[in-house]
């Protein structure tokens, strides 16, 4: 894998949230047993720091679309272009959580969130103040010296966001970061990561199966059918902001998810 | 960084003192026996003299026995150090260049396979009676179990972890340096510990077929010479030092894998 790789501070940092055009995206698997086509001539754009979730059924290819967008996993044909760069291996103006918090069990939660500044070779003593506000603004503050192995799922999810952040990106890629969490936490963590979006406005790709979780925190859902995945539907959530979970109970709401489930050919519920 | 197991003075006491008095209960109980048995059944003290006679062998021999005892130590600790950076070297090597594992692992494989006392007479031929021979012995035995383990932390770090490293546009020497070596600790430092404790048999072994000096140069003699008392009485000290090793890197352990789960 190719990486571009940029030490010099201030390069990877920038103000704007960013402008991401996917053109045409398709991605094929060349396994043994034959190919796998995942996504099929796939495009879409996503605002400036707006909120984007993609949802779709399990196994549909949407992690692979994230992963694509995140550089990790070359597409087979298709374009990234964010801002006016078109995407060929991992950047560091991108962040990204997965499913899994993916923390290193042999550091702290402040030197976990101080990771990326380590490879990018940026000032720590800086950045240490920087970590400290992130850890406080999501109640880990107290924990900063603890290893994850004696945290939380849930708190072990907020470290691997503060690390995300810790980077100022201009774009933040999550790949179904709640979906290993209890439902109480997961609407903790929904409301938690709605008052991020609002205080640093980054633009944001949100891989989920959730419909409720994806009409809660989106302004936008795009919906992904089975494999090989196509746009099904493009919809967008005009409910305002800043949402309450209560939100939930309204018939707005639930229209949205209603409409969403139409569209997947999901019936009830 | 740990967490903090409350403080209930009685309990700690107990557990505390516990490390140290049981096993020095179950030594002096053990004693007990022996000494019982052999006294009970008369066992010739060609065959197994009784613990009394022993500790007064020590005391007699004390400085033939401390004199063997050092240079078999030495020579354990230069093997075992030896073994740990050539192995350590190996494995960071072919665990970076997957064509130079494909390539060179068969070989690292033969030396496992190989039955390493029966190269003895030809490093002897090679290397003479002495150190080196001893040396070349116990590195054939304790190279493999270092390259294995340190391998597989190197190979083991878990996928997600690896991905996200990526993800940052990390640079391999990075991903080695920060996200493989560390998680490769643990495994790494088992290897240290198996690697120390075969140590011990490949000198002590080269003591006996090198026989110039050492622990196993006084058993060979004294067991040629029916003196039973001082070969048990080095084989003794033989188990103490190997205790004291891994005594000694099982503390080292605790401090290096303070996070390792279930710890």
């Amino acid at each position: 894998m190719k990486h571009v790789v940029n030490a010099e501070e201030g390069r990877w940092r920038r103000d704007s949230p960013a402008h991401v055009v996917v053109t045409d995206l398709s991605k094929t698997y060349e396994l043994r047993e034959g190919a796998i086509e995942s996504i099929r001539k796939v495009s879409f754009e996503v605002e400036c720091g707006g909120f984007v979730s993609i949802l779709g059924p399990s196994g549909c290819g949407k992690s692979t679309l994230l992963m694509i967008l995140a550089g990790i996993i070359p597409p087979s044909s298709g374009t990234i272009v964010i801002d006016t760069a078109p995407v060929t291996g991992p950047r560091r103006e991108t962040s990204l959580v997965f499913q899994i918090p993916a923390l290193f069990p042999w550091r702290s939660v402040l030197s976990n969130v101080l990771f990326p500044i380590e490879i990018f070779k940026a000032d720590l003593k800086h950045h240490q103040g920087e970590a400290l506000k992130l850890l406080e603004m999501t109640g880990l503050v107290e924990f900063k010296d603890r290893l994850p192995e004696q945290l939380s799922g849930g708190m072990a999810q907020r470290v691997s966001l503060c690390r995300a952040l810790i980077t100022n990106p201009e774009l933040l890629l999550m790949d179904e970061p709640f979906s290993a969490l209890d439902a109480l936490t997961r609407d903790e963590m929904s409301l938690e990561l709605q008052n991020v979006w609002e205080k640093f406005r980054k633009t944001v790709v949100f891989v989920t199966h959730s419909i409720r979780e994806a009409v809660f925190l989106s302004d936008r859902v795009i919906v992904l059918s089975q494999r090989p995945a196509v746009i099904v539907s493009d919809l967008r959530i005009e409910l305002p902001r800043p949402r309450t979970l209560q939100i939930q109970e309204t018939a707005e709401f639930n229209q949205y998810c209603a409409q969403i489930r139409a569209s997947i050919g999901v019936r009830g519920g | 960084m740990r967490p903090r197991v409350p403080w209930r003075p009685c309990a700690d006491v107990w557990r505390r003192s516990g490390a140290v008095l049981m096993p020095v209960a179950v030594f002096l109980l053990i004693g007990a026996a022996w000494s019982f048995l052999t006294n009970a059944f008369e066992v010739s003290p060609l065959l197994l003299p009784g613990p009394v006679a022993v500790l007064h062998t020590m005391i007699e021999e004390r400085q033939v026995l401390v004199e063997a005892a050092v240079s078999t130590m030495s020579e354990i600790l230069l093997a075992t150090v030896i073994a740990i950076v050539a192995g350590f070297a190996t494995a960071v090597v072919i665990g970076t260049s997957r064509l130079v594992r494909r390539a060179v692992f068969p070989y690292i494989l033969a030396t496992q396979v190989l039955p390493k006392v029966a190269l003895a007479p030809i490093l002897i031929a090679w290397f003479g009676i002495g150190m080196e021979s001893r040396l070349v012995l116990a590195f054939l035995i304790s190279y493999f179990p270092m390259v294995i383990n340190t391998l597989a932390g190197l190979l083991g770090t878990s996928e997600g972890v690896l991905r996200y490293a990526h993800s940052l546009a990390a640079s391999e020497w990075q991903i080695l340096i920060k996200v493989r070596l560390p998680a490769a600790t643990p495994s790494i430092v088992g290897g240290i510990k198996i690697t120390a404790g075969v140590a011990v048999i490949g000198i002590v072994v080269g003591e006996f077929v090198a026989s110039d000096r050492g622990l196993g140069k006084v058993i060979i003699d004294s067991s040629a010479s029916l003196d039973t008392s001082l070969t048990v009485a080095a084989t003794l000290i033989i188990g103490v030092l190997g205790l004291l090793l891994l005594g000694a890197l099982e503390v080292v352990e605790k401090r290096i894998v303070y996070w390792q789960p279930g710890r």
